[in-house]
């Protein structure tokens, strides 16, 4: 058995890619069908993820798993965030952001992160999320704000390139106070504020439990009518993989 | 006064046009079938944002890319001190520039004489100024304001005068201003007007403050003045024509009356262009080309200088313009009715 064991292992991991610092072993007494790796298990089966799962793809493609968590610090020109979820089941996740721009734009939020598509080297989630907008400086805004947004990885050993596509919503109102000689007026206007985003990088995992993620941002804050600048950002994330088993998809 | 710094946000702009493939100073002038032409920008503000009110503050930071605009008094004092301002025309490959006074508390804010003079002398052989005056409380500081506008222009390099009267609030056929045109013709120094409506917070529409139709008994009491009629009176707030045909008629009328088709062909007033092409083209059909002055009321923001000069050569082209006649607007107008050398390229 303890050879089996060892035998799946090595099979699993160098599917995997063959990374040294795999995270994560589950041991299943009673293999389901299709099993994950056919040649070495018949009546027990070791699955050992690959960096790229667990916590990185959680980090960066979202959807952990129930008990799983992670915190990530960015910081860049002009966005820079702080990022936080906790799983709570098999493809939903808290999520808690607080990201800026300059110090200057700022927007809390909480939502919800749900896995989509989950395969071995693939991980897509859909993430919604609403919170306050907070803006000082030359343009002074605030108002709630909401934002959808999908996630996308591709995970390959330790590095995962991920995409993030997402529309932010933010509805900013204004009070406008009259004052005539007899009386007050007081009119409340609103208008809506659409933020676009895209993100593109790469997550690249230094443990299991840390690593590192880069990439270029684009903001278009209140388009189609202004212009943004492009912005990057470099990040550390830190964390606990949820424990989820790679599934039957495993190395396939 | 020692030179500044391009600051941080220059730097970060910099950075990022560069990315784009936008940096690099080009040689002077505009390339035109084989020749450099040398091309002079008689409408460019220097500014104070602490001078400016808080709605026109965010007015203009409106127009800064995101994330300029999030601190957009860093990001003006980068291109509307004198310094950015020469970045600006060295950018854009111009000869040289003229900044504007001016004195709007109310609507745009104050960019006052003191400032241009000493804007000027960061480089007196390239930067010229025009001169402003208050007009808020015109019964009351009439003759001190004249005095004080007489002696601006006898600084150097201060070649006319500016003046916006939707800006400032006051009608263009108030024969009580007209002392504004007398020191015109007495100095010599020609004097701009702002004609049009406009975009900017608390700025008067009504027509007697923009349309240049209320000029003419200015223009006709006052021969020896020059008057350069600045937008050729564009609808800024509905984005077309509006006074073209006006401005024309009053060019081919007086021979002291000047056209100057600045900020109407830019991306936001003009995305297409072509207001511009047809503003340029009808000016010449109808002859006027040896009065056509260019500007561009810039800095606004960075690359605006550079960019509405392409967009006016553009439509010349389209116009159909010939190389002198694109020289004569880029440069020879100007330099002849202002008395003003212009660097060749």
């Amino acid at each position: 058995m303890k050879l089996q064991s060892t035998l799946a292992a090595l099979v699993c991991s160098a599917l995997a890619g063959g990374d040294a610092l795999a995270q994560t072993v589950a041991l299943e007494t009673q293999a389901p069908s299709p099993p994950a790796v056919p040649a070495a298990a018949d009546s027990a089966r070791v699955v050992l993820l690959p960096l790229s799962r667990g916590l990185l793809a959680d980090v960066v493609a979202g959807g952990a798993g129930a008990g799983g968590w992670g915190v990530t610090v960015q910081g860049g020109y002009a966005w820079s965030a702080l990022r936080g979820y906790y799983g709570v089941g098999h493809r939903l996740a808290l999520l808690a952001d607080v990201e800026t721009a300059l110090a200057v734009r700022w927007r809390p939020a909480l939502g919800l992160s749900a896995k989509w598509v989950d395969t071995a080297r693939v991980r897509i989630s859909g993430d919604v999320l609403l919170g306050w907008l907070f803006q000082s400086g030359s343009l002074p805004r605030r108002g709630p704000s909401g934002e959808l947004r999908i996630r996308a990885a591709v995970l390959l050993g330790r590095v995962a390139p991920y995409l993030v596509l997402a529309t932010k919503h933010s509805i900013l109102p204004d009070r406008t106070v009259l004052q005539k000689a007899d009386s007050t007026q007081i009119t409340w206007t609103a208008r809506h504020e659409w933020t676009p985003w895209g993100t593109l990088g790469v997550g690249i995992a230094l443990t299991p439990r840390l690593g590192l993620d880069v990439g270029v941002d684009y903001g278009w804050v209140d388009a189609p009518q202004s212009v943004a600048i492009p912005g990057f950002h470099l990040g550390l994330y830190f964390g606990g993989a949820s424990g989820s088993r790679c599934g039957a998809s495993c190395g396939s | 006064m020692k030179r500044k710094g391009i600051g941080k946000t220059g730097l970060l702009l910099s950075m990022g046009l560069s990315l784009f493939g936008c940096s690099g100073t080009p040689a002077r002038g505009v390339d035109w079938e084989g020749r450099r032409l040398p091309a002079f920008d008689m409408h460019l503000h220097p500014g104070d944002w602490d001078e400016i009110p808080t709605a026109t503050q965010s007015f203009l930071a409106s127009r800064f890319p995101f994330p300029l605009n999030l601190d957009a008094k860093s990001a003006a004092k980068d291109v509307l001190s004198a310094d950015g301002i020469l970045a600006e025309v060295d950018k854009a490959g111009l000869s040289g520039a003229v900044l504007f006074a001016v004195y709007a508390p109310r609507t745009v804010g104050i960019a006052t004489n003191e400032l241009v003079a000493d804007s000027l002398s960061r480089d007196p052989q390239r930067l010229f100024g025009l001169a402003s005056l208050r007009v808020d409380n015109w019964s009351r500081d009439r003759d001190a304001e004249l005095q004080r506008l007489r002696t601006a222009l006898s600084w150097p390099g201060m070649v006319g005068i500016k003046l916006a009267h939707a800006h400032q609030h006051f009608r263009m056929d108030d024969s009580s201003y007209f002392g504004i045109y007398q020191l015109s013709a007495e100095l010599q120094k020609p004097v701009y007007l702002h004609t049009g409506t406009s975009p900017f917070p608390g700025t008067s529409q009504a027509p007697a403050e923009t349309e240049p139709a209320y000029l003419e008994p200015a223009i006709k009491a006052h021969p020896g003045a020059k008057f350069l009629l600045g937008h050729l009176g564009y609808d800024f707030v509905s984005k077309q024509h509006a006074g073209l045909q006006t401005c024309i008629e009053l060019a081919k009328k007086y021979p002291n009356v000047f056209l100057e088709p600045s900020a109407l062909g830019s991306k936001g007033s003009d995305p297409t262009g072509e207001n511009l092409r047809i503003a340029m083209q009808r000016m010449r059909e109808a002859g006027v080309v040896d009065r056509i002055i260019y500007g561009s009321d810039g800095p606004q923001s960075p690359g605006f200088v550079k960019d509405y000069l392409a967009r006016t050569v553009e439509a010349m082209r389209a116009a159909g313009y010939t190389a002198a006649e694109a020289e004569a607007v880029l440069s020879g107008n100007f330099a002849r009715n202002f008395g003003v050398s212009v660097v060749a390229p």
